[in-house]
């Protein structure tokens, strides 16, 4: 009964989603109180009839009911029980009901922290909040039912597919739509700012919270895929530039671009126009992710058997939401009055920069992913763009967006004294400079983009600093002056801080991946092999039985100066269920570097094939991204802060307003 | 309703095509000159397994690709140069083989994109923002008095009927 | 041997004319009955969580000071900045002056706002908008894509019911059976119950349970030919197919009672072909054969037997003459199939066919193509691929 119960639940939820993205809206033209909070009731009750429903699939993954065929295709009975449960999103059908129950989360969060937003935006966002979950309902009721019956029940289930087994995999999906579907909002925020025709500061001062929660779980997720990709794939490599990668990324870039334009539209008013099209932009892209990633339009190994029915749909769903944004922007962007002015080098004037940087990494990255299709498509012939196109052309336009970065952070709003702010930094610019010297001074045969690299990186972490330093000491040297001067400063002050600190440490990482030391060798029992001062000797090659898998495990010990340091057990697994395997890397972090090991299949007891590596500060790419992630959470903690205070503890606001 | 393969989150697929290695580059193959070695790792760094999709064919573990990794070494103790390898595999596979595609009349548009859409992008900001700015007017007594108006009544703590 | 016994049991329960569809029916009017009113309960939430503000005429207060609010205080971080001189005073004075500005549009703006309204009639309609689209919407829906009448199956409920899994039926069975024994606990003497029961339990692979009730129907009945057999075969079944002497006691006193009883033959001709005697079994089996030519069910278990003690090799079904009907049958059906068409039923049947007769390459053929003919049919699918499921072939 639980089953049909949350396959009804699914269905009320479209009911009511229509319903949600039609009084609302009909309330706002008419200007009909009670109509207009029916979005609140219908937001709220579509978020609670899709838990229902995600409850009840969840059940039926939990007690193994084969009865129900998305169970009996991607579960076991003999599965570990985190990997049942992340099974339920582990699949084309759990995934889409994922999605739209995020989607229906964040509709519910406009009607819960939307009390102090004009009524009629709010009754508009949630109502094409509302549209989207239909359209999606629809389609997951329609062709990708979750809650398909298989009758009879087969005794067993098909095992969910053994890369997903792995606990950096179980929570990437679900903290990847956050980000992806969470830009909805911002989207749908947008079309009722233009449909309702009032697009000024305060809109972006509604809109920037749910911006950047979606843009902190978005970098949190493409950082976790990125690290599970790095210990599973084998080989050290932690981004692919995979159409699916490029997916995730774009709407990333977009985001990025987003909640840097917002904060000059919330300062001045000014850039409403780009902003509005960056909001339309970066949801776009999450839904051309879904595309991509659900239709297997891509011809990359992602493109699995999915029949043609669902992605011409998703594809449909896709256009109309995506033109239509751009219709409604067409008409009524040229209205729009313009906003606050700014001198070219200013604050704003460096934002702007940002995002031409931004979008066009984003447009590169698009281009990129979709021209082979397009070239094959209208000359027969077969081409590839791989890594070393994105590398270059992506990689160029990263590093002068971050060599921007310190001077942005730096320059004051509305205008700027760049000889001021050069002589600021000038510290931060030495020191970034000598590490560009002593990088090639030590290693002759360095890249010059991983050099730049951490030239830039250096100077973007000294840079933040300096910035910090010259914020505090304002109110005096004094340590207690300092220490006032710091809880002073607005939180949105030390979240941009945070994550340019992060963009800078991530920066460093990435730069590090090209002083790596890379041995391939075949290990024997007992001899130890020199990587990069560790000396690593393999001890024994072990079977071992896993709750549903069989590995083959090579226990190896890593020395430092005769010093046993760790235990390393990189292993090959066997899933019988599906007649795959995986493998697992050993890895050992030392301060910030990691030693990884991985093998191949074992050719003697006694020897196994082995790639060896010295990464060197690997783990700052990770570090880097979840202090983005936590600088963007720090920044919304401020905004919550001041919509609250905008809301009840306004009387006091101007008293405690913020420097 | 087809049995479909998850495809759930990003580069999950990636494996699918590898699933069966754990990596690439096995000992056996290596040169012994390691240099000639980096220039073979180099090499095959650029070039795509052909079988399995967006990795290189020093990362793939398909059996072309190893194929390819030995022809490439073959023909690096031969003597000859990279371009020369690199024109030899085109020829027989076509550009699809190249990770980073060649500079031709199809991927003009590909390779010239980034640098005209930065191009046209800052010559729309510098036709936006090239208009020199007008500072507003200051605010007129009246304007003055009114703002002080509205600064002294406390900010209305409405929105209470909605619950 | 344990495969004759179980082969029998199908046959028994067909002849002794179980209700089995009689209770499946029963069993979903019941689910239905249980499932019903909660459909109903969800709608009726749904419609009160959704229409309450139209329901309650819940209004909202106006709410255009957010905006004003929001300026205020941009307007004193401003001002406060001046003071301490953080910002250029010329660009601080034009920021301010724009956002006065706005602060000061806003409130002109805020006189010509229209005051929320409260019409009723809108507010009716679009309460009987909501009505209507709730329910529709969600009958509509459910009732082409949901299964109202299946239970819930986890797995833990359904591993007591042995290797033959009768997926939801054996779920609904179960259900049925605890009633009828809740009822056989208050009043042990219903001959009725226990008829149903007996064959029930056999299916259900619940053989002690099953020696029990026709014991029992025996009791109540009085010594009958033909349930002394099932008794005997029961508890061959529950001695996993090994014919202990107390089964070949029941089998001896039902030929006493009436020696057309051919199951009773049968497993006494297995008795026999069990103690090793393999002359005397094929000897038993070949009478038998003769006075069975009219039951065909009988004549295939006893071929099988007869195949296996000769050293043949195990024909699937019957004689080689046997084997080149069915071999035109099948084509046969194959060849309308492919040519008219035919229901999801059928194709199974065919499929069934080729897998039983180890072709499996035809099997996957016929699969693939049934999938492509009833392509459009969402339940003809679902029952191929529980087909696909239960005979192993690949669903790609």
């Amino acid at each position: 009964m639980i089953v049909e119960t949350g396959h009804y639940a699914l269905v009320l939820a479209l009911a009511i989603a229509l319903l949600q993205s039609i009084i609302p809206f009909w309330g706002a033209r008419i200007n009909h109180a009670s109509l207009m909070l029916v979005g609140v009731s219908t937001a709220l009750s579509q978020f609670l009839f899709l838990s229902v429903s995600f409850a009840a699939l969840s059940y039926a993954y939990l007690t193994s009911d084969f009865s129900v065929l998305n169970v009996a295709d991607n579960s076991n009975s003999a599965m570990p029980l985190i990997y049942k449960l992340s099974g339920v999103w582990g699949n084309h059908e759990g995934s889409m009901l994922l999605w739209s129950l995020i989607l229906s989360l964040f509709g519910a969060l406009i009607a819960v922290f939307g009390r102090a937003l004009p009524a009629p935006l709010r009754a508009d966002s949630i109502a094409v909040q509302g549209l989207i979950g239909a359209a999606f309902l629809l389609f997951i009721i329609m062709t990708s039912n979750p809650f398909a019956r298989l009758l009879p029940a087969p005794a067993e289930g098909q095992d969910l597919n053994p890369i997903l087994q792995d606990p950096g995999l179980a929570i990437h999906p679900p903290l990847l739509y956050l980000g992806y579907v969470g830009f909805s909002i911002v989207f749908s925020f947008a079309a009722a700012a233009l449909i309702g025709g009032r697009i000024d500061a305060a809109w972006a001062r509604f809109v920037r919270p749910f911006a950047l929660v979606a843009w902190c779980f978005l970098t949190l997720g493409i950082a976790m895929g990125s690290y599970w990709a790095y210990y599973t794939l084998g080989w050290g490599g932690f981004w692919f530039w995979d159409p699916v990668e490029n997916a995730s990324l774009m709407p990333w870039l977009a985001g990025s671009a987003f909640v840097h334009s917002v904060a000059v539209m919330e300062k001045n008013g000014s850039l409403k126009v780009w902003t509005i099209f960056l909001a339309i932009l970066a949801f776009s892209f999450s839904l051309l992710g879904t595309f991509l990633v659900r239709s297997g339009v891509l011809s990359s190994v992602h493109a699995f058997a999915n029949d043609p029915q669902r992605g011409v749909a998703i594809l449909m769903i896709l256009s109309f939401f995506i033109l239509s944004a751009l219709a409604l922007f067409a008409w009524r962007a040229p209205l729009l009055k313009q906003g606050g002015i700014f001198a070219p080098i200013s604050r704003e004037g460096a934002l702007v920069l940002n995002n031409l940087l931004l979008t066009t990494s984003c447009a590169t990255v698009l281009i990129g992913t979709l021209y082979p299709l397009v070239v094959e498509e209208l000359t027969g012939d077969k081409i590839t763009v791989g890594a070393p196109f994105f590398n270059m052309t992506c990689g160029v336009l990263m590093l002068g967006l971050f060599l921007l970065t310190p001077f942005g952070f730096s320059l004051s709003w509305k205008r700027g004294d760049l000889y001021g702010v050069s002589q600021r930094l000038f510290a931060a610019i030495a020191i970034g400079l000598l590490g560009f010297i002593i990088v090639l001074a030590l290693d002759h045969e360095a890249s010059v983009m991983a050099t730049l690299a951490v030239a830039i990186g250096l100077l973007i972490i000294f840079g933040t600093f300096t910035e910090i330093w010259i914020r505090l000491q304002r109110g005096g040297r004094h340590w207690a002056q300092i220490r006032q001067r710091a809880f002073g400063l607005p939180l949105s002050f030390w979240g941009g801080a945070l994550a340019h600190l992060g963009a800078g440490v991530g920066l460093l990482g990435l730069a590090s991946s090209g002083f790596g030391v890379e041995v391939v060798t075949t290990l024997q029992r007992g001899q130890p092999v020199k990587v990069a001062g560790y000396e690593l000797v393999l001890d024994a090659i072990l079977p071992r039985n896993g709750p549903n898998f069989n590995e083959t495990v090579a226990q190896m010990s890593l020395f430092k100066q005769g010093q046993k340091i760790a235990v390393l057990e990189p292993s090959k697994r066997q899933f019988s269920a599906r007649q795959m395997s995986t493998s697992q890397a050993g890895i050992e972090t030392i301060q910030f570097g990691q030693f990884y090991v991985s093998i191949s299949a074992p050719e003697t007891p006694d020897s196994v094939p082995a790639q060896l590596y010295w990464k060197p500060f690997v783990t700052f790419i990770w570090l880097g991204a979840c202090l983005m992630a936590f600088g963007g959470a720090v920044s919304l903690a401020d905004r919550q802060l001041r919509l609250r205070s905008a809301d009840q503890t306004g009387r006091a606001a101007p008293a405690t307003a913020k420097a | 309703m087809t049995k479909k393969i998850l495809s759930l989150s990003f580069a999950v697929a990636l494996l699918l095509a590898t699933q069966a290695l754990t990596w690439a580059v096995q000992p056996n193959e290596i040169l012994s000159d390691p240099a000639l070695e980096a220039r073979a790792r180099a090499l095959s760094a650029e070039l795509r397994c052909l079988v399995c999709q967006n990795e290189s064919i020093d990362e793939s573990h398909a059996d072309l690709a190893r194929d390819l990794r030995l022809l490439i070494r073959e023909r690096i103790v031969q003597g000859q140069s990279n371009a020369e390898i690199r024109d030899f595999l085109v020829s027989r596979y076509g550009d699809f083989i190249l990770l980073n595609p060649p500079f031709k009349p199809t991927t003009w548009l590909l390779w010239l994109s980034p640098v005209m859409i930065l191009l046209l992008g800052g010559w729309a900001i510098m036709q936006a923002t090239g208009r020199r700015p007008i500072p507003p007017a200051p605010l007129t007594a009246d304007e003055e008095r009114q703002l002080k108006a509205l600064q002294s009544t406390p900010p209305s703590s409405r929105h209470s009927g909605d619950v | 041997m344990n495969m004759n016994a179980r082969a029998d049991r199908q046959i028994v329960s067909q002849r002794s004319g179980l209700p089995f569809r009689a209770i499946r029916r029963r069993i979903a009017i019941e689910v239905f009955i249980m499932f019903g009113p909660l459909l109903i309960a969800m709608t009726v939430l749904a419609a009160l969580l959704t229409l309450w503000p139209l329901i309650l005429r819940k209004s909202i207060a106006e709410n255009a000071s957010s905006e004003m609010d929001f300026y205020k205080g941009q307007l004193s971080d401003i001002e406060r900045d001046i003071e301490r001189g953080l910002l250029p005073s010329a660009e601080a004075e034009a920021s301010r002056t724009e956002i006065a500005r706005r602060l000061l549009g806003l409130q002109k703006e805020q006189g010509f706002f229209k005051p929320f309204q409260d019409n009723a009639t809108h507010r009716k309609l679009a309460l009987l908008l909501g009505l209507v689209v709730l329910p529709v919407v969600g009958v509509g829906l459910y009732g082409i894509y949901g299964n109202p009448t299946l239970k819930d199956m986890p797995l833990a409920s359904r591993e007591d019911l042995g290797r033959e899994d009768l997926g939801n039926e054996s779920q609904a069975i179960a259900k049925a059976v605890a009633r009828i024994e809740a009822d056989l606990a208050a009043a042990p003497d219903n001959l009725k119950a226990w008829s149903t029961l007996a064959p029930v339990y056999m299916r259900l692979g619940r053989f002690q349970d099953a020696v029990t009730a026709y014991g029992k129907i025996l009791a109540l009945t009085g010594e009958d030919a033909m349930v002394r057999a099932l008794l005997g075969e029961a508890k061959v079944a529950a001695a996993n197919g090994i014919i202990t002497d107390e089964a070949k006691q029941d089998f001896l006193k039902a030929i006493a009672k009436d020696p057309s009883v051919a199951m009773a033959q049968f497993y006494l001709g297995l008795a026999v072909e069990q103690a090793g005697d393999t002359t005397k079994a094929i000897a038993l089996y070949e009478a038998l054969l003769d006075s069975v030519a009219d039951r065909p069910q009988w004549v295939t278990a006893i071929k099988t037997r007869l195949a296996k003690l000769k050293g043949e090799p195990p024909a699937p079904a019957g004689t080689q003459a046997d084997q080149e009907m069915i071999l035109g049958m099948v084509s046969r059906l194959a060849a309308r199939l492919e040519k008219d068409g035919g229901t999801a039923e059928e194709w199974g049947r065919l499929i069934r066919s080729y897998v039983v007769l180890g072709k499996r390459d035809d099997a996957e053929q016929a699969l693939a193509k049934a999938r492509a003919a009833l392509k459009a049919d969402q339940g003809a699918t679902h029952l191929l691929q529980s087909l696909a499921h239960e005979t192993g072939l690949s669903w790609r």
